[in-house]
């Protein structure tokens, strides 16, 4: 199912920076949309006002012919209601509950037996089906990783939205794990934006780039060209080049 | 011994401290997420009984819950009954002279819950109601338990309040304290201490018990 997530909103913080964001991204193919900038840039508030936590000032938002936000017409969908899957930064993993519980989470309404095969299966196919008894606490930085993620998809939603997925883990870990969290978005068949200030990431995990500096977007390409053609002084400073 | 009042005694606190886990919760989660300016104005109040002479709150119930009182006119008007000097009388006042020892533990624990951990349940579709029984609570326990046993405690050993609303009736308002404060005029010294110990036994008991079975330090007043 073609289409595409419209937003074009502003979002203001009292005695903070004024964040104006106007990005569009694709529904088609599985692909990723990472959305690259300096700390401060505003990428987080960004991916934040998409999932419904926080609330724009102004403009819209919208994925395909539904309407997510409206401040015209004071619309607001509330996060529960845009289905979408959302990786905080430190996993934010239920730490009472096991693990096959937190994948299990937002499966409440479905019929107990259904609720644990799909989890199984989706902790079978991020390969880490012998987790499922275990807490939280009991298991590794990459493996939490893995049981958010496994735990964000189980809900089939429409969009993943990832915060500095790898930021959480040691050094090789993290370059370990770039092209394996690559590998497994695009086996997830959910479009995926996913927020990072890491430039080796972005042009790892990366079919589309936003560069996201002062609050707002200044270019939007392919990795490679970014890299290649920045838009301006700015980008390439933010790209340290 | 006054088995009679030490009865009486578990019994109101029993149902203070149950009538309060069923008012608290609603009433501390406001209190722990909701973003009104006039917040203050209701934390000021649930924490009144903190620092009010317990005679002066029973006075005011008293007279609130007096024939002329609003309070006491609608409950006579409903049962045909009064409250004062009644256990359900002593109930009201128990509840309300307790709230703080319930709602300010309850609250402190919401509102330690890791704010991305409730995100991420309302971005898993959950709605507040839900997020509150499967997330909040859960990682809150402690918390509702030290409410609720520093609830029974108070009421175990109130007082002011029960003498002002309350007065002196065997099997009906006479709690242990009054009790024991009887025999005490009385110079019944002996049975004063029989009664008093057993108060202190229970109450010591009771919270190693609490404290025991979390295992781990809670808070006995909340940090904020």
């Amino acid at each position: 199912m073609a289409g595409e997530l419209i937003a074009r909103f502003e979002k203001r913080f009292p005695g903070g920076p004024v964040i104006e964001a106007s990005l569009s991204v694709g529904l088609g193919n599985p692909s990723v949309t990472v959305l690259f900038g300096p700390s401060g840039a505003g990428k987080s508030t960004v991916l934040r006002c998409l999932a419904g936590l926080e609330r724009p000032e102004r403009g819209s938002i919208r994925l395909r012919d539904e309407v997510w936000h409206d401040s015209a017409s004071g619309l607001c969908l509330a996060p529960q209601r845009r289905r979408i899957g959302y990786l905080f930064q430190e996993y934010a993993l239920f730490p009472h509950l096991t693990v096959r519980k937190n994948v299990e989470y937002g499966l409440r309404l479905r019929p107990a037996r259904e609720r644990r095969e799909r989890a199984c299966s989706m902790l079978g196919r991020l390969g880490i089906a012998e987790l499922e008894g275990r807490y939280p606490r009991q298991i590794s930085g990459g493996q939490l990783q893995r049981v958010a993620l496994a735990r964000a998809l189980a809900p089939a939603p429409r969009l993943l939205l990832l915060d500095e997925p790898l930021s959480a883990l040691d050094e090789p870990t993290r370059a370990r794990l770039r092209g394996e969290l690559r590998r497994l978005l695009l086996a997830s068949g959910v479009p995926a934006v996913l927020v990072t200030h890491d430039r080796a990431e972005a042009l790892e995990l990366g079919d589309r780039m936003l560069v996201m500096i002062d609050g707002r977007i200044r270019q939007a390409a392919p990795p490679e060209e970014v890299f290649r053609a920045p838009a301006g002084p700015d980008v390439a400073e933010a790209l340290g080049l | 011994m006054d088995w009679a009042a030490i009865w009486l005694s578990l019994r109101l606190a029993f149902w203070t401290s149950v009538i309060l886990l069923l008012i608290g919760l609603p009433l501390a989660y406001w209190l722990a997420f909701s973003r009104r300016r006039w917040k203050f104005l209701v934390e000021a109040l649930v924490a009144m009984p903190l620092v009010l002479p317990p005679t002066v709150l029973g006075f005011y119930l008293l007279v609130a819950m007096g024939p002329r009182g609003a309070a006491g006119s609608l409950y006579h008007w409903l049962t045909g009954r009064l409250l004062p000097f009644s256990f359900e009388g002593l109930l009201v006042a128990s509840v309300l002279y307790s709230l703080p020892f319930a709602v300010q533990p309850f609250a402190a624990g919401f509102a330690a819950v890791d704010r991305r951990l409730i995100e991420a349940s309302w971005c898993l579709g959950e709605n507040r109601l839900a997020t509150f029984f499967r997330l909040i609570a859960p990682l809150s326990l402690p918390a509702i338990v030290t409410g609720m046993v520093l609830s029974f405690a108070h009421t175990m050993g109130e007082f002011g309040v029960v003498l002002m609303i309350g007065g002196n009736i065997e099997g009906v308002t006479r709690t242990v304290s009054i009790s024991i404060y009887d025999h005490v005029q009385a110079l019944e010294y002996q049975a004063a201490f029989e009664t008093s110990l057993v108060l202190l036994g229970l109450s010591f008991a009771v919270l190693a018990v609490t404290y025991g079975f979390g295992r781990r330090i809670w808070a006995v007043w909340p940090a904020s």
